[in-house]
């Protein structure tokens, strides 16, 4: 307990994680819980992606792609073999590690904006083939018109009528990946990560093996973010190319990250806290008739961001608490000295 | 059947030079400055709905356009560089600017989805004297807008060129490409040289803009389509090199139409993909580039 006082911020993490456990107990508006859901996935997504794009500092436009991998080997699994989605999602995960490997040989020979372009090319590769073959290996996708899951319901199957359910699942899976960002972050590999994204040069040669711990970070990042294509899947029952496979999802990924701050833990979470709701009520207010503004919104405030404070939101929060504190604290110290 | 792919090769060709004005715009950027603008293509996007509504409203035909678009967008350029790229780029000295990659990938993120919202989500085909017109060569067919669309950004890229390696800054911007440090030293204001890129980069692809609406109908998906055909072309052809970027475009013309002729558009997206690949892994400088990195 003297812990959690003496660090403000831990307290706080325990608190809100708390309210977070008991607020779909008190709340039972499914529109919220969905929009819960929502947040969480995103934020999920977002650290994820945080894994590669910041701690590693390689910037992936194509995270839509493992999202789509992961959300289609989890319904295909589902809907034409019975495979229960919990071990959907693992298979999900596998099969986009191995896709990021193959991806990752060829791509990272470039660095930057090079290897960036890449990823967004691949995605869209993706996009058209699942768009214009309605089955793939002998088995149905439905081409752009994209598959509805049947509805079998229960547990083994996670198929909830109530979406408190998926709240739990997914605020655990964000749990998860934070907890295994924060292992990455504190181990060796994380120090190696964060040299090659300072100076790649020196790094390799310093004897980090380069191009491994790219591909390392870039496995994880992609089995993590295909887990959460695969939840996706069965959150939604209904998953089209179009969706999974969009360029507009890998850049709201990225944003969502690099707005909050970018290499750090808490900062993916921030922004989607932060940047999701703001989408939700724009579409749900004005949804059909201003169909690109949330993607407008998104846009702009990554450029505010990037201009004004290049380490994210999370950083310029943190400056400001700093402050706030100096700011209390001095009276007590007088009151000390007297 | 040979008389098919004959018609695809020239089809081919004579896009592939379009593209080629598309994509040198980006090339001339990376060259000069290091930096890759995400933007690119939205802002070809917005240049190709400037034209659209200069042609249709304001009747002008659609190649004396090149001028104004040309210039309008080398003010868009310049201005660009001078209040919010360069301030970017000179924050982080050494490393690889990513900061400029994920401020231009806003931009553009934020430009397609205004233009969705004012422009809307359908497909604009301006209407020119030139429209469905053709010359017929023997068994050949030859689209007179591409063919007029060609020569005019054929032209446009070799002037280009000429500027880069026959003129006092088109020197300096060379010099400044090979050593920032070096090129300062002996008295180029970096400033205005990264400004100028920027803005003749932007021209080019004012101009392309209207070379392309004379036969290819304007949407807001259009720009991320031409983003992600110009960094391909910029990769065949070698980055920051005016001549690769020509040959690259004409290949990535002829594939296209090759493969589309041969497949389906899907297939020869695909292809191209595939091609993009094996040159990074076989020889990332490029078709005409020197092994230097």
């Amino acid at each position: 307990m003297k812990k959690l006082v003496r660090k403000p911020g831990r307290a706080f993490g325990v608190l809100l994680l708390a309210a977070l456990l008991l607020f779909p107990a008190v709340v039972s508006q499914q529109f919220t819980i969905n929009s819960f859901c929502l947040v969480f996935l995103y934020a999920y997504w977002a650290s994820s992606w945080n894994i590669l794009g910041g701690y590693t500092g390689q910037m992936s436009l194509g995270h839509a792609c493992f999202v789509g991998l992961g959300a289609y080997t989890t319904a295909v699994l589902f809907s034409h073999f019975h495979c229960s989605p919990w071990i959907g999602l693992l298979a999900a995960g596998l099969v986009a590690g191995l896709a990021s490997l193959v991806i990752g040989i060829p791509c990272f020979k470039l660095k930057g904006s090079y290897f960036t372009l890449s990823t967004v090319a691949l995605c869209h590769v993706f996009r058209i083939v699942f768009n214009t073959n309605s089955t793939l290996f002998g088995l149905e996708t439905g081409a752009a018109q994209g598959m509805k899951l049947p509805w079998r319901g229960g547990l083994a199957a996670m198929q909830f009528l109530d979406k408190r359910s998926y709240y739990y699942i997914i605020l655990g899976m964000l749990l998860l990946v934070l907890l295994v960002s924060y292992a990455i972050k504190r181990s060796k590999l994380g120090y190696y990560l964060a040299a090659i994204r300072t100076n790649q040069d020196a790094a390799a040669s310093l004897g980090v093996n380069v191009l491994g711990m790219k591909l390392t970070a870039m496995f994880i990042s992609a089995f993590f973010t295909a887990m959460g294509g695969g939840l996706y899947a069965m959150f939604l029952q209904y998953i089209d190319p179009n969706s999974v496979f969009a360029y507009d999802l890998s850049v709201k990924i990225m944003v969502l990250a690099v707005v909050g701050g970018g290499g750090t833990l808490w900062g993916p979470i921030v922004g989607a806290s932060l940047l999701v709701p703001v989408q939700q009520i724009l579409n749900s207010r004005l949804g059909a008739n201003l169909a690109g503004l949330a993607l407008a919104v998104y846009g702009v405030v990554l450029m505010i961001v990037i201009y004004f404070m290049p380490k994210g939101f999370l950083d310029t929060i943190l400056r400001w608490l700093r402050k706030l504190r100096e700011k209390l604290g001095k009276p007590k110290e007088g009151q000390v000295c007297r | 059947m040979l008389q098919l792919y004959t018609q695809a090769l020239i089809d081919g060709l004579l896009l592939g030079g379009v593209y080629a004005t598309v994509a040198v715009g980006l090339s001339l950027c990376f060259g000069v400055m290091r930096i890759v603008n995400w933007a690119h293509g939205a802002l070809l996007m917005m240049a190709m709905y400037l034209t659209y509504y200069l042609v249709t409203l304001a009747g002008i035909n659609v190649y004396l356009c090149c001028l104004i678009t040309g210039a309008v967008m080398f003010a868009v350029g310049y201005l660009l560089q001078k209040f919010l790229f360069y301030k970017l780029i000179v924050r982080e000295k050494d490393r690889e600017p990513v900061n400029v990659l994920l401020f231009t990938s806003g931009l553009g993120t934020a430009l397609t989805a205004v233009a969705l919202i004012v422009f809307g989500g359908f497909a604009l085909q301006a209407q020119t004297p030139y429209t469905g017109k053709s010359l017929q060569m023997g068994p050949f067919i030859i689209s007179q807008t591409k063919l007029i669309s060609f020569v005019i950004a054929v032209v446009s890229t070799l002037v280009l060129f000429f500027f880069v390696k026959k003129t006092e800054t088109g020197r300096a911007m060379s010099a400044t490409s090979q050593n920032r440090t070096v090129a300062r030293l002996m008295g180029i204001h970096e400033e205005n040289i990264y400004c100028l890129a920027m803005g003749i980069s932007q021209a080019m692809v004012g101009i392309s803009a209207s070379l392309l609406i004379s036969f290819y109908p304007v949407s807001n998906s259009v720009g991320v389509l031409f983003s992600f055909k110009s960094f391909i072309i910029v990769v065949l052809g070698g980055k920051g090199s005016i001549m690769g970027c020509l040959l690259g475009g004409l290949v990535v013309g002829v594939i296209e139409k090759f493969f589309g002729t041969m497949f389906n558009d899907a297939t020869s997206q695909i292809v191209l993909f595939m091609l993009f690949v094996l040159i990074l892994l076989f020889k990332p400088s490029g078709i005409l580039g020197k092994e230097k990195e």
